[in-house]
């Protein structure tokens, strides 16, 4: 995330859209790195006074100095020296405080310690930050991801600026929502056509800006690649003005790793036993999110049988309690969404004479029995209807 | 509002409140704003000892007082503690280096005996603030910061690590005290003293800053404020300032007014332009040229050519002889400075770039005499706890009057028949001359 004193003004490009570094950008941030690579085993100072010369192929300030800050934090670096240099400050210093002349001190120190006068003086400092000797970059950066990490590093730092983020999502709306309560935001959710939008906000918002929510609001950015299709928008605070950043697919962003595709281990073996022990149904890992009661329900999985087209929906549930079961099916009643199954954890919370009257549940014991879940679900009871996606309905 | 506030309940929620109220209620609770997103009341967390009616969760998560023996106070200590109690136990003790500000804090700790949380600025007050705990408090110190993770009912916390969690912590604790309190009431780190419910809070700071923002609302007033002369000669040392007035070398002249002629070309016709403008906008601007940007590199070598020209080198390197037998400590401008000082002097540095369990080992051998000097930029300005040292050697300064005063306090631990001095080096002809004058004035006053 960039700070501050790097993010673009307002006359740095047209209000909405920040000016990313692009394919036009590369040569000279090939350059750059070639810069960065030259200078692996020699100390930070002379990169630092490197860099304030002109490179062979010239960039933009602005976006010169955002891409080596970005650089800059993703090189690592070590200390050089022919004795530890706390030691070779211990001993010399204190030689010196003993009354010695310097030569005498050095000599002294540089006796004690095994090494050379000149190695000893080399020694100093050799562990400030200047003074470290840069390691390689990693073998992958190249400039075309160089210039994706600048622009993500950018995009945060103007989203940390920001009160509350606006994201229409549609395909990975659930990861954003987990991250987001993961990180401490509120999370407004409204169904879409396709997909939803969500409304993200600290809890602080109500009262002003703060910038620790700023940054878990930033958080959000490298996940949004991982959508089938996204909108975000930002309204940020910088010098005071206020101003409106809006980042769409097709910005060039690196993202972060992959999203988790199952919450935990015992989605995934359900997944995987589903698909071998079922093999006329189809498993949808992230349905379409459901309107109940104001809230947007993510279901688990939808399960899908192909030969007659019946949809029902699944959630596994670990810790649970009376109470949270009831809201649930209240919830899903209010949706008109009839055939769900929740599997609830038999070993946990309250045993199988408090669930609520009249669901479908399914208990497990540390793995979810497909077979146990193909019961419940077929036949369809009479008078029940399939459950369909929102916008079937 | 009786009726409301009998049927309310408060809880804390990432850094706020949230008043468990039906939605038809009025929004009659002073800092109570309508929340739609959660259908609820909300406030913010300070504000909750003027919500509060009653038991109530967060009442319980903080659990009672349990008050244990103070340290003895100085005189003027205990006055301020007093003067913090009278104000219901909010406010801001204003005392010179050296004069126990340390010492105030934990009898506040030790007098209201409830969870509290010390808020430093630096790793090297964390473990001081720590080790001066560990002597009196009763159970075991927490600290949080500086790569510990250790919450106990008293921590002692680094401004950035309480930034970054209080919003899952702020209902733990209901004392803060809040040393170097001038560094609040601008900027991100008050988010930290907003988030946490702590109704008693008491800053610490050795210059009050003259516009408080928000540290009279999230902190309180000024309760006490006593200067270095007001115990000068009694509670601290006497002192001597000695101001000696340098030439830069012909070579060093030229390229300094050449440097500040390239600058002030640039600077000038900004200045005229964008009267207000601050440093940070001159510089931003600045950078958008080649002139500008000429202009930038000047000045950044003419301050380096202040911070040790040769005269100042010859002139330390004299004192340092002068005062061989004497405790001596070297305030510099910057770090690059203080580096050549150690490395031509032989002296020991104490800068952010020395790890921490060096630092304190420095420290021990200076108290020992193991050391006679050590040099520093911006490390030894606050709140370190100092061993007796007789000498202060200004050789460059940046921060202004604030920085000189806390400096000074440095040198001025009391001891028997001791007379501190302090000497700053000023380079005629040169922005440092106006610089000492403002130092003077403020000392002054």
């Amino acid at each position: 995330m960039l700070p501050e004193g790097l993010l673009p003004r307002p006359d740095d490009g047209p209000a909405l859209r920040p000016r990313y570094l692009r394919d036009d950008d590369l040569p000279w941030l090939r350059a750059l790195l070639d810069v960065f690579r030259a200078h692996v085993g020699r100390p930070r100072r002379e990169l630092m006074d490197r860099l304030r010369e002109p490179l062979p192929v010239e960039g933009p300030p602005d976006k010169r100095k955002r891409a080596v800050h970005v650089l800059e934090r993703l090189t690592r670096r070590r200390v050089k020296a022919a004795v530890k240099p706390g030691e070779a400050r211990a001993a010399l210093f204190g030689a010196r405080a003993k009354g010695l002349t310097r030569d005498e001190a050095i000599r002294v120190a540089a006796e004690a310690l095994e090494v050379e006068p000149t190695g000893l003086l080399e020694s100093l400092f050799a562990d400030l930050p200047g003074e470290r000797r840069l390691l390689a970059l990693p073998a992958d950066l190249g400039p075309d991801q160089l210039a994706l990490r600048t622009n993500l590093a950018m995009v945060q730092g103007l989203v940390a600026r920001s009160q509350r983020v606006t994201v229409r999502a549609h395909g990975g709306a659930r990861d954003l929502v987990r991250h987001a309560r993961l990180m401490g935001l509120l999370c407004e959710a409204r169904p879409l056509k396709a997909g939803a939008i969500l409304d993200l906000s600290g809890p602080y918002a109500l009262f002003r800006r703060t910038l620790v929510y700023g940054r878990a609001l930033a958080s959000l950015v490298p996940r949004l690649p991982w959508c089938d299709d996204f909108e975000l928008r930002a309204d940020y605070r910088l010098d005071d003005e206020a101003r409106t950043l809006v980042v769409q697919p097709g910005d060039p962003l690196f993202p972060c790793a992959e999203p988790r595709r199952f919450d935990s281990k015992l989605e995934a073996r359900f997944a995987r036993d589903f698909a071998r022990l079922a093999p006329d149904w189809d498993l949808v890992r992230e349905p379409l999110p459901l309107e109940a009661e104001g809230a947007l329900i993510f279901p688990d999985f939808e399960l899908v049988h192909r030969p007659s087209g019946e949809r029902v929906l699944l959630e596994i549930v670990g810790f649970w309690t009376e109470g949270y079961l009831e809201t649930k099916l209240r919830r899903l009643r209010a949706a008109s969404i009839d055939r769900l199954v929740l599997c609830v954890d038999a070993e946990r919370a309250c045993g199988r004479s408090d669930w609520p009257a009249g669901a479908r549940v399914v208990p497990y014991r540390r793995r979810v029995d497909v077979g146990e879940v193909l019961a419940a679900i077929t036949p369809r009871p009479p008078g029940t209807r399939p459950c369909r996606p929102r916008e079937d309905r | 509002m009786l009726a409301m506030r009998q049927v309310m309940r408060i809880v804390f929620d990432r850094g706020t409140l949230l008043l468990t109220q039906r939605a038809t209620d009025a929004p009659t609770l002073p800092g109570t704003v309508w929340d739609p997103r959660v259908r609820g009341w909300r406030a913010p967390a300070f504000a909750w000892r003027e919500l509060r009616d009653g038991p109530d969760p967060i009442a319980a998560r903080i659990g009672g007082r349990r008050p244990w023996p103070p340290p003895p106070l100085r005189p003027y200590q205990a006055s301020a503690l007093e003067a913090w109690r009278r104000n219901r136990g909010r406010g801001l003790v204003c005392l010179p280096t050296g004069a126990g500000k340390t010492r105030v804090g934990v009898a506040a700790i030790a007098h209201t005996g409830l969870p509290a949380l010390v808020l430093v600025p630096t790793r090297v007050l964390l473990h001081q603030w720590v080790a001066s705990l560990d002597e009196v408090c009763p159970g075991r110190v927490g600290v949080l910061g500086d790569g510990h993770r250790d919450l106990r009912r008293v921590t002692v916390s680094t401004f950035a690590s309480a930034w970054r969690r209080m919003d899952r912590m702020g209902d733990r604790f209901g004392l803060l005290v809040i040393d170097e309190a001038h560094h609040f009431g601008h900027g991100e780190r008050d988010e930290a003293l907003e988030m946490s419910v702590a109704p008693f809070r008491l800053g610490l700071t050795a210059t009050p800053p003259e516009d408080l923002g928000s540290l009279p609302l999230l902190v309180g007033p000024v309760v006490t404020q006593l200067r270095v002369d007001d115990l000068a000669g009694t509670w601290l040392a006497a002192y001597d300032r000695v101001e000696l007035a340098l030439d830069l070398t012909e070579a060093e002249r030229i390229a300094y007014e050449q440097d500040m002629a390239t600058f002030r070309r640039v600077h000038g016709p900004f200045r005229v332009g964008f009267p207000s403008a601050t440093w940070p906008e001159f510089a931003r601007a600045a950078s958008r040229t080649d002139d500008g940007r000429r202009a930038l590199a000047a000045i950044r070598r003419a301050k380096r050519l202040l911070a040790y020209p040769t005269a100042k080198a010859e002139v330390l390197r004299s004192l340092l002889a002068e005062h061989h037998a004497q405790r001596t400590l070297i305030f510099t401008a910057n770090n690059e400075a203080a580096y050549r000082i150690a490395r031509e002097e032989l002296i020991m540095p104490i800068t952010c770039d020395i790890g921490r369990k060096e630092r304190e080992v420095a420290l021990r051998r200076f108290r020992d005499g193991e050391l006679r000097a050590l040099v520093s930029s911006r490390v030894l300005n606050e709140g370190l706890d100092v061993p007796d040292a007789e000498i202060a050697i200004v050789v460059g300064s940046t921060r202004g009057a604030r920085e000189h005063v806390q400096r000074i306090g440095r040198v001025l631990r009391p001891a028997e028949g001791k007379r501190a001095r302090v000497y700053e080096l000023v380079t005629r002809r040169t922005s440092e001359v106006f610089q000492a004058m403002k130092r003077s004035q403020s000392f002054a006053a």
